[in-house]
């Protein structure tokens, strides 16, 4: 082990805590799902609802409610994105690659707040 | 008699096959790490031994075959192109930091952990092209905070290697071990 090693890990797990960390600080945002790279809704988090998003790649079943959104059915093989667990904030994501499925927290891009 | 070159193409498929064993009994194992998606790699042990002992093209050549199989065998279809761009950016980054910095700055161990962190960045820069989205980014956090532990220990297990296992892609000299077949003698 040589002192390179030491400072060459450090700087990776400050990127990586840097990168975990980053969602935390931004505001609440709307749930996006998007299949196969195109938005297939754009969903608010205060109310409670259940979605069936099916495509030629397979379905999800996605639970939205304030506190968060999260897979809780898949066709897929794995089910990563069930195990993941729930999202809340704003740069989070659920992804589900067999699928082309993503479920993300974005930020609010409308202007509505800012034109009194 | 076996030439320099045949002894190190020999060397080079055990390398891949061992390879193959390893992310074999890894993908069995693989119930074992509570986090989703987390592999620990050590299959790029081999890897990081090529690259160590021979040149940059045979490590990178045993890298894709090695990920080509694993693909084909246990994972999806798939996962081989993610694997795919994880090796080749992680061999580039660890044949820099071997050139540049090893062993004077680095040692074993910081290499491995730079090769690991290069391919979670791999994969995750495959799966944002598949999905047209850059969604994955956020699952790059923990799949670095994890590699440089798994890349630390595959650094290690290397240095290990490096002392014990002979070198069969060389001649060996003033030895008559079974693969010196330089001298004729075990022919």
């Amino acid at each position: 082990m040589k002192k390179g090693d030491v400072v060459l890990g450090g700087c990776v797990l400050l990127v990586a805590a840097a990168l975990l960390l980053f969602p935390y600080f931004l505001p609440q945002g709307r749930v996006v799902i998007y299949v196969d790279g195109t938005i297939y809704g754009t969903y608010r988090m205060d109310r409670t609802q259940t979605l069936r998003v099916e495509s030629a790649f397979g379905y999800n079943l996605i639970e939205i409610t304030p506190e968060g959104a999260r897979v809780t059915e898949s066709s897929c093989e794995n089910k990563l994105e069930i195990k993941e667990g729930r999202i809340s904030h704003t740069g989070q994501s659920l992804v589900c690659l067999p699928n082309h499925l993503v479920v993300a927290i974005e930020g609010r891009q409308d202007l509505d707040g800012f034109s009194y | 008699m076996a030439s320099v070159t045949e002894n190190r193409i020999f060397s080079c498929a055990m390398l891949v096959a061992v390879g193959v064993l390893i992310g074999y009994v890894e993908h069995l194992f693989s119930f074992v790490i509570p986090v989703p998606g987390v592999k620990i790699g050590l299959s790029n042990l081999v890897v990081l031994l090529a690259l160590m002992r021979y040149t940059k093209s045979e490590a990178l050549l045993i890298g894709i075959l090695k990920a080509v199989l694993n693909g084909l065998l246990f994972s999806g279809g798939m996962s081989i192109l993610y694997s795919l761009l994880g090796i080749v950016l992680s061999v580039l980054a660890m044949a820099v930091c071997l050139r540049l910095w090893y062993p004077k700055v680095l040692s074993a161990v910081g290499v491995s952990i730079a090769g690991s962190a290069l391919f979670q960045v791999g994969q995750v820069a495959a799966a944002c092209l598949v999905l047209t989205s850059l969604a994955p980014v956020y699952y790059l956090g923990v799949l670095l905070a994890v590699s440089v532990f798994s890349g630390g220990a595959i650094g290690g297990l290397c240095q290990l290697l490096l002392r014990r296992v002979p070198d069969h892609g060389k001649p060996m000299q003033g030895t008559s071990g079974p693969y010196n077949r330089e001298n004729g003698e075990n022919e």
